[in-house]
């Protein structure tokens, strides 16, 4: 048992060390403004970013750090480590015969981004492993990887961006490989204010994301087109304290082996709550979240319907270096 | 543009060269769960990547000053 968490304890004892001569996040976007506020005029950096935050694209310019020269550099990479404890209430995502049961899945994760003049490039890996209490069998783990471009800079205007998302797929902790899948992605998304603050930072948020991928797999009855609208709004209740409402409607036609011909309409819905950890005033990496995720599959091949709920909460740790 | 395509091109090769292997042994009720799971895991871990958080730019750069191109008096 001990060995199966020792990929994610190691990348949480990383974190740990690497944390102690970092400054914080919040501590150093105050430095730039004030550096910015007291230059003489001419010679104050550009502002952090051109990129509204709520875009997936958190990187840019967050956590900007400044040179002798006054010279500010965005940090490009964010190591995340998660661990919902959640309770679903349909398991093996059955129509019939649903069987209850909780279910720890601690991840780890890191990503870069990288933005450049009309680009921004970003790459994500991550391991996740899904740990059930009483069906054992169930156990399952894999890798993740997320390799994108968007395309310009976001806005009310849709915004293209491509990406290639592979993931690997294992029984147990990574130990009886099942599937590999490989996804290519072309859409589009759009970022809308909803509402602001008196400094205009947005409070209220929604990112419109419309997207067509093609599923290759190494297993040919996991071949897919799939269509996908997500929706995604967010806000900030406090420094402390944000929500999230995550809608996503997504068609998957299937088109290889034993799967030929099916079609799948599958609708998820995300609705959380993140706390983040006040330290010496200042919200530290540290964070606390409470999420209902609620999934629905409906198929022209029997069998293959299900819903199931998962709903829990979850601790985590982000840091940007 | 280039870019998007420089990165995908290579990565579509790559993929389209996995072959797509006969049906295994492995239940393809495990299989389905576990890709579902992997879908599942990517819809929630990226929840919260993007969440509006205050105090964060979101208005366009302004080009300092001395970035910007000088106007041209008429007539010269």
């Amino acid at each position: 048992m001990v060995s199966k968490y020792f990929g994610v304890a190691a990348m949480a004892a990383f974190a740990w060390s690497a944390q102690a001569p970092a400054q914080n996040i919040d501590s150093i976007d105050s430095q730039v403004d004030f550096i910015r506020f007291t230059a003489p005029e001419g010679t104050r950096a550009p502002r952090r970013s051109a990129i509204p935050v709520d875009t997936g694209l958190e990187a840019v310019g967050v956590g900007a750090i400044v040179s002798n020269q006054g010279q500010e550099k965005p940090k490009e990479f964010t190591l995340s480590i998660g661990a919902p404890f959640t309770y679903t209430t349909n398991a093996l995502k059955t129509d019939t015969g649903r069987v209850d049961d909780v279910h720890i899945n601690p991840t780890a994760g890191l990503s870069w981004e990288k933005p450049l003049n009309k680009v921004t490039l970003s790459a994500s890996l991550q391991m996740s492993y899904d740990e059930y209490v009483d069906l054992a069998a169930n156990d399952q783990s894999v890798f993740l990887g997320n390799f994108s471009a968007l395309l310009g800079t976001l806005g009310k205007t849709p915004t293209p961006y491509v990406s290639y998302a592979p993931s690997v797929a294992y029984l147990d902790f990574y130990d009886h490989h099942v599937v590999t899948l490989h996804d290519f992605t072309a859409g589009a998304r759009s970022f809308f204010k909803l509402r602001e603050d008196a400094k205009g930072n947005p409070l209220t948020s929604l990112v419109v994301d419309v997207a067509y991928s093609r599923r290759e797999a190494s297993l040919a009855a996991s071949e897919q087109h799939r269509a996908t609208v997500t929706l995604k709004f967010s806000g900030v209740v406090s420094p402390e304290l944000s929500w999230i409402l995550k809608p996503q409607f997504q068609g998957r036609f299937y088109s290889a082996g034993t799967n030929d011909g099916r079609n799948d309409y599958n609708f998820k819905l995300l609705a959380g709550i993140e706390w983040k950890l006040i330290k010496s005033g200042q919200p530290s990496p540290y964070k606390v979240a409470f999420n209902i995720v609620f999934e629905r599959n409906d198929s022209n091949f029997a069998g293959k319907d299900y819903t199931a709920w998962d709903i829990g909460p979850s601790v985590g740790y982000s840091y940007k270096f | 543009m280039k870019i998007g395509i420089v990165i995908l091109f290579p990565a579509f090769v790559l993929g389209s060269s996995v072959p797509a292997a006969a049906e295994p042994n492995t239940d393809p009720n495990v299989v389905e769960r576990v890709t579902n799971n992997a879908d599942l895991v990517r819809f929630r871990t990226e929840a919260y990547a993007d969440v509006a958080k205050p105090g964060r730019p979101c208005k366009p750069t302004k080009r300092p000053k001395k970035d910007r191109q000088p106007q041209k008096p008429n007539g010269s």
